[in-house]
């Protein structure tokens, strides 16, 4: 355990170069999401969060990942987002997935801003592949539910399952070209999902750095940086801009840069973030407790693949691996096979393999502790929660569990969190004050 | 119809007498999507894991309270030792929540042997089939390794030739409550449903024979109530279906994965076994989450509501459940457009009575105005 370990000097800090550029992406994003209409796009919702390349062949669509908007309009407006809850509790549904729950709250409300064309719902857990029925009895628009199967152990996923996912996934183009009337530029999808997969491992990569004490980049902040991998992964521009990231956050490592200069004790935050609050996050900032790792930035957006001993490593790009897309099926099996065998996703999901992940983990990330959030508002990534919590306890790690809200900001009472969180970092034996 | 209630009240020391009796090996089951043919063909007994509906305090360190009533029930009963007798346990790839009770429970409760039943979600898609075939060959080539015994073609087919005859006693049982009053109360068809995710099926076979005879034998006893059809989230409690009866409903029909869904279709026989056991998988009356895609299950339920003349039905949520949460307003609107009235209420490990009677005799009141009206 490291607890403590450090000093009272402080690290030398600076700010991030292409933070710039990833907040052009979000802004860019937004503007094209909400002129789409405009601009004679047809608007494709999905929360496929590593599929998005799918639909790089179809040039009119705009592609909307609903996840990122919540993340959005949760943390700049939460009456809105209690106003588009509203949306769907008024039509008999409570308690499902929040993060879904928004963006069909805004479609039904008479002032949301974006009303989707098409949906494609990414069965990753229950909560995302059983929303598309709900789009259908809704608003009518054609969806499409593309299953990635899963198994706590990756070693039993074979050809068999490739071949399942494969299939769907040339289904789901014939869909797309059915439904928008749009023929598929395989061309443009043989670079979307190279680009995807590509985006992916850098991203893995920039976060691998975090394993250097001290952070270069704190989790906040991490979070910004790879989201362009979220939504625009598929993109030569995100590429350059991911390799452009990795290569300022190396130049910090060799430099001892942190993103917190008082770096006393580094936590992993376990699930998603409280969105509508993430000043909560901040907290530890006076303590010199930081947020560097953790589920929702390991999980995705990043190719970590797992290895015998439960280790994350960052993949290989598929010219690292020698491959080339020239069809649509080797695009297909491209994305399939980094859906199935590259991201951590399936083991994430179960008990056991994600106990020994985040113990490697917070090993190979020099993390002191972790916190968990028991987040009402999403039911796949707490899972496994108290149990990871138990092994690392018994591991010896320091750990807190707070319930709040990853969405609905009626679920996050502040004083009752700060308090945890404060209590926390005294019981680590940390003082306010640099 | 009494030995079916003792079995049931006293299911474990039914299994352990079994090992007793046969030395054969139990195994546990989490999901009704597990092919239990499988482990009966290898000779051992399957056994579901169903709710003890009694309050507990030690899987809460284990599952957080925001996942169902249900799956934190089931690890309470295996940290408590009540399945201490099982040799192994499987889980059908389901939900997020019992997907954690099944992990904790390899990881603190068994010491066996533990499998998971890789199964797709979406049905609809044509490969599911060959994927599924697939899964059944995987899990018998597992039994066949942990127990050193090779299952052979005879073997499949005489379990299948069992339970498709389990199945169809069960649903002659059903079809005797099509009939007002029905022969026997919505209790009684619980027990009988749930007996055989207890019992040896051969064993069980020659018990529902004779409590189909009994059924139809003994004078009638059940009173010309409110027919009531409940579809549910898993629910295996007693106390619940005991309670809303003593309200002045019976309940005629299920859709629940410990009652019709259950047995409701069988396996083809002919052809290759396996891909027979994975076309019933795949065909049966689906749950809330197996039925991804295009809707096919609220058909199903509206033809059982029908055909069972049900005036109202109860849908059962298990607190927390987002599979069964999704679909409870477009299943409300589909009921309503048949003027089939509906209620909804949260299951939890123990029935609160107090609201279920509140609630229930409302929507009983609301549909005895309807039938004098109308």
């Amino acid at each position: 355990m490291n607890v403590l370990k450090k000093t009272d000097e402080l690290y030398p800090t600076r700010k991030v170069e292409v933070f710039k550029k990833a907040k052009e992406f979000r802004t860019d994003y937004l503007n094209s999401l909400l002129t789409a209409h405009e601009r004679g796009k047809k608007i494709l919702l999905t929360n496929c969060e590593t599929l998005w390349s799918l639909w790089s062949g179809f040039h009119n669509l705009q592609i909307y990942w609903p996840a990122g908007h919540v993340q959005d309009i949760s943390a700049t407006k939460p009456e809105r987002t209690i106003e588009y809850l509203d949306e769907l509790e008024k039509r008999g549904f409570r308690a499902i997935c929040a993060w879904l729950m928004v963006p069909i709250g805004e479609m039904l409300h008479p002032e949301g801003e974006i009303k989707p064309d098409f949906a494609a719902t990414h069965h990753v857990c229950e909560p995302m592949g059983k929303a598309s029925q709900v789009f259908d009895d809704l608003f009518g628009i054609p969806t499409r539910v593309i299953e990635t199967p899963q198994s706590p152990d990756p070693k039993r996923l074979g050809d068999v399952h490739l071949k399942f996912l494969v299939d769907q996934l040339h289904e789901a183009i014939e869909w797309m070209e059915k439904v928008s009337g749009e023929k598929c530029d395989d061309e443009a999808l043989c670079e979307g999902i190279r680009n995807e997969i590509e985006t992916e491992v850098l991203a893995a990569r920039v976060l691998e750095f975090n394993k250097a004490v001290p952070a270069p980049l704190d989790l906040r902040l991490a979070a910004v940086l790879t989201w362009p991998a979220w939504v625009e992964a598929r993109r030569n521009r995100t590429v350059a801009y991911f390799r452009e990231l990795y290569d300022e956050v190396k130049q910090r490592v060799a430099e001892g840069i942190a993103a917190v200069p008082n770096e006393k004790v580094r936590l992993f935050h376990e699930a998603a973030p409280p969105f509508p609050n993430m000043k909560l996050l901040n907290l530890g900032y006076p303590y010199g407790a930081v947020f560097m790792g953790g589920s929702v930035i390991f999980i995705y957006p990043c190719a970590f693949k797992v290895t015998e001993d439960y280790s994350l490593v960052s993949g290989q790009t598929l010219e690292e691996r020698g491959i080339t897309l020239r069809t649509r099926d080797d695009a297909l099996r491209a994305i399939a096979d980094q859906n199935i065998n590259n991201l951590p996703v399936g083991p994430w999901m179960s008990v056991t393999p994600r106990k020994a992940m985040t113990l490697k983990a917070m090993k190979d990330w020099h993390a002191d502790g972790a916190v968990f959030h028991l987040d009402h508002g999403c039911q796949g990534m707490p899972a496994a929660g108290r149990e990871v919590q138990l092994a690392l306890k018994e591991a010896g790690y320091p750990t807190l569990m707070y319930e709040g809200n990853s969405v609905d900001p009626r679920g996050i009472v502040e004083s009752q969190i700060a308090d945890a969180f404060e209590s926390f970092y005294a019981a680590l034996g940390l003082k306010k004050g640099y | 119809m009494e030995k079916v209630h003792d079995i049931v009240e006293n299911r474990h020391q039914y299994a352990i007498d079994w090992k007793k009796k046969t030395g054969g090996k139990v195994v546990g089951c989490f999901c009704s999507y597990v092919p239990e043919e499988l482990i009966w063909a290898a000779g051992m007994l399957p056994v579901r894991i169903l709710g003890s509906h009694e309050t507990q305090d030690v899987a809460d360190s284990h599952i957080a309270g925001i996942f169902c009533p249900h799956c934190r029930d089931t690890l309470a009963q295996g940290l408590q030792g009540r399945y201490d007798y099982l040799e192994g346990i499987v889980n059908a790839h389901t939900c997020i929540h019992m997907n954690q009770a099944f992990n904790a429970w390899g990881d603190h409760v068994t010491k066996g042997y533990s499998y998971f039943f890789i199964i797709p979600s979406n049905f609809q898609i044509p490969y599911s089939l060959s994927e599924l075939t697939h899964e059944m060959g995987e899990f018998k080539r597992s039994l066949e390794e942990w127990t050193g015994k090779s299952i052979s073609q005879e073997d499949l087919d005489k379990a299948i030739e069992v339970f498709n005859t389990n199945r169809g006693l069960l649903r002659e049982i059903y079809d005797l409550r099509k009939s007002d009053p029905p022969l026997l109360s919505g209790l009684e068809a619980m027990e009988l449903t749930l007996v055989n995710m207890i019992m040896d099926r051969e064993e069980c076979n020659a018990l529902l024979a004779d409590a189909l005879k009994e059924i139809k034998e003994r004078p009638s006893t059940i009173p010309s109530n409110i027919r009531l059809m409940i579809v549910g989230s898993e629910n295996d409690d007693r106390e619940y279906v005991r309670y809303i009866e003593t309200l002045g409903a019976t309940i005629v029909i299920d859709d629940q994965c410990t009652g019709s869904r259950h047995f409701w279709n069988d396996v083809t026989p002919g052809g290759d076994p396996l891909m027979a056991l994975a076309e019933r998988y795949r065909n049966r009356p689906r749950c809330p989450l197996k039925d991804g895609g295009k809707r096919t299950r609220f058909e199903h339920m509206l033809k059982l509501a029908k055909e069972w003349d049900a005036a109202g039905v109860i849908i059962g949520q298990q607190k927390f459940c987002d599979p069964m949460g999704y679909e409870i307003p477009a299943m409300q609107t589909m009921f309503k457009k048949n003027d089939i009235p509906s209620m909804v209420l949260e299951l939890d490990v123990t029935v609160a009575h107090g609201l279920v009677r509140t609630r229930v005799q409302a929507f009983l009141e609301m549909l005895d105005l309807e039938a004098a009206l109308f």
